[in-house]
């Protein structure tokens, strides 16, 4: 079976819109909200909020579908018709991205709330929480998983959901921080968010669940808006939860706990699996951002007569021209490892190793380029005249959140050589 | 095909009609209409002071300029082909003030 490396016609098409949005909204005001960080981007917000409204709307329809019929939607030869949703969203998130990374993240969605209720929600709960993102006015959706003393060591989490069994209510009470789309999501628009708390800190990771808390409810307070190094138009914030009340319906997958040493709930792995769906699209993130510094900076070189002879010999070729090289075969690796972990998940396959993969190899790759970049330019990379040195700035989170690079190579390697957690740390 | 130049150029003359000037108060721009393949054509737009006017041809300094195929403009203006699905199929191409390009449909009657 031939390898087809080429984009399918209609992703293309709807890529060449985000094309159009990135140069032409999202560049315009790049600068301007990387110097005003906490201001809103409302033109791109407002812009861009139609187009959204119309994806989660398909979205949902179709997972709603394939619950009820078991099946997905059947094309005329009676196979199932293969999605083509997460090749979408990365091409489109790269896009976005090679504008500006932190505009992009102000993109008006379910987003990270959104892909754990689509692993582990019910139909119901889908319904319930997805469909605000399909009308009205612009809506958030946060994931808070991080607290000040767990990071990478997410079992360290602290914050406690508590069932009151008179009110049937859920009691969380903690504190999350560097939450993107915090205060978007929570209070400033009426979005949700997902909020990973322990049922039981004995119990370590079994112990914990995803729940979800809509956008104003008592309890849950925007404490901090985090001053960054890049990424600044994006909103990152630290919440308070104090003894916030919210429906028992409200947790994602089963609350019932396995004893220690038995294996992991099926519940909370299913809501791992928010991740198989988000690291694609970080790495996309970050693959923008490269590209936007690689051309940027290539072109600039090429005015100056400086170009890239594909088929000189390498002793022929000058230093910086193998620097050129070198960063556009990075470039190329990085977007297949993360075109693939999204194919995959399309095709209802899993990506999990792939998933981290890209990320891995996304992060390592948009640090160095745009390192690098900032260098083969000098003092044009160092001004704050040209977005290069944002770009820098803006790609050193990707190593960081959503799982860092170093806790993402762990994946890899157990993966690959078949170690459990508790085997190889 | 000349079915789709005929039209087009009826529904050019129709457009200054249909303007609702309330709906576009504060808008001074010129919009550039390249309607490409069969029957196809070029238009210039004016909108200033609340009035709209259009005639053939390639303005000099467009706000906006919207390329697309002349029969899916027809079916656009017809009501047969949804303007956001066109936008985001890639049907329309806009350079430009894309901001205006969102808002034009809602110009007209």
């Amino acid at each position: 079976m031939p390898i087809e490396f080429e984009i399918p016609e209609s992703v293309k098409n709807q890529s060449n819109l985000t094309e159009m949005v990135a140069e032409q909204v999202i560049r315009k005001v790049s600068r301007y909200f990387d110097e005003h960080e906490h201001e809103r981007p409302w033109e791109y917000i407002n812009f861009i909020w139609p187009f959204i409204q119309q994806m989660e709307a398909a979205n949902l329809k179709r997972s709603l579908e394939v619950k009820k019929n078991g099946h997905g939607k059947a094309s005329g030869n009676g196979q199932k018709k293969q999605s083509t949703f997460q090749v979408r969203m990365i091409h489109m998130i790269e896009n976005l991205s090679w504008g500006d990374a932190g505009i992009y993240l102000c993109t008006p969605s379910s987003a990270l709330a959104g892909a754990a209720i689509q692993a582990v929600g019910t139909p119901d709960q889908k319904e319930r929480f997805l469909d605000r993102f399909t009308h009205g006015k612009p809506k958030w959706g946060a994931m808070a998983m991080t607290e000040p003393q767990a990071g990478s060591d997410t079992s360290n989490i602290q914050t406690t959901a508590r069932l009151d069994p008179e009110t049937n209510e859920w009691v969380l009470n903690g504190e999350k921080i560097f939450v993107t789309n915090g205060s978007l999501a929570s209070r400033e628009s009426e979005g949700i968010l997902v909020i990973w708390a322990t049922l039981d800190r004995s119990l370590g990771r079994a112990g914990m669940r995803p729940f979800v808390v809509e956008a104003g409810t008592p309890g849950m307070t925007v404490t901090k808006l985090e001053e960054k190094l890049g990424i600044r138009a994006s909103d990152t914030a630290a919440i308070v939860f104090q003894d916030c009340r919210i429906p028992y319906d409200n947790i994602l997958g089963s609350p019932e706990l396995k004893k220690p040493g038995a294996r992991t709930e099926k519940g909370f792995k299913g809501a791992m699996k928010t991740f198989d769906s988000s690291r694609p699209w970080v790495a996309a993130s970050a693959m923008g951002i490269a590209r936007a510094a690689f051309e940027f900076t290539r072109d600039t070189l090429a005015a100056q007569g400086i170009t890239i002879p594909v088929d000189a010999a390498y002793h022929e070729l000058s230093a910086i021209q193998r620097d050129l090289l070198d960063m556009e075969t990075q470039l190329k690796a990085g977007w297949l490892l993360t075109v693939r972990s999204a194919a995959l998940m399309d095709a209802g396959q899993p990506n999990s190793l792939e998933a981290s993969m890209a990320k891995v190899k996304s992060g390592q790759v948009v640090t160095r380029i745009t390192q690098k970049c900032v260098e083969l330019l000098g003092p044009l990379g160092y001004s704050r005249e040209l977005l290069v040195e944002k770009w820098m700035r803006d790609a050193k989170i990707n190593d960081i959140y959503e799982g860092t690079g170093q806790i993402n190579t762990l994946i890899v390697a157990r993966r690959i050589l078949g170690y459990t957690r508790k085997e190889l740390k | 095909m000349s079915d789709i130049d005929a039209k087009i150029r009826r529904m050019m003359a129709d457009m200054p009609a249909a303007f609702n000037p309330e709906k576009a108060e504060g808008v001074n721009a010129v919009i550039q209409y390249n309607l490409t393949g069969e029957g196809g054509s070029q238009w210039q737009s004016r909108i200033a002071g609340g009035v709209c006017t259009v005639e053939e041809g390639v303005a000099e300094n467009p706000t906006l300029t919207i390329t697309m195929d002349a029969n899916d403009y027809v079916e656009m203006m017809a009501g047969r082909l949804d303007g956001m699905q066109a936008f985001m199929t890639g049907k329309i191409k806009v350079s430009g003030d894309i901001m205006l390009a969102s808002r034009l449909m809602t110009f007209f009657n």
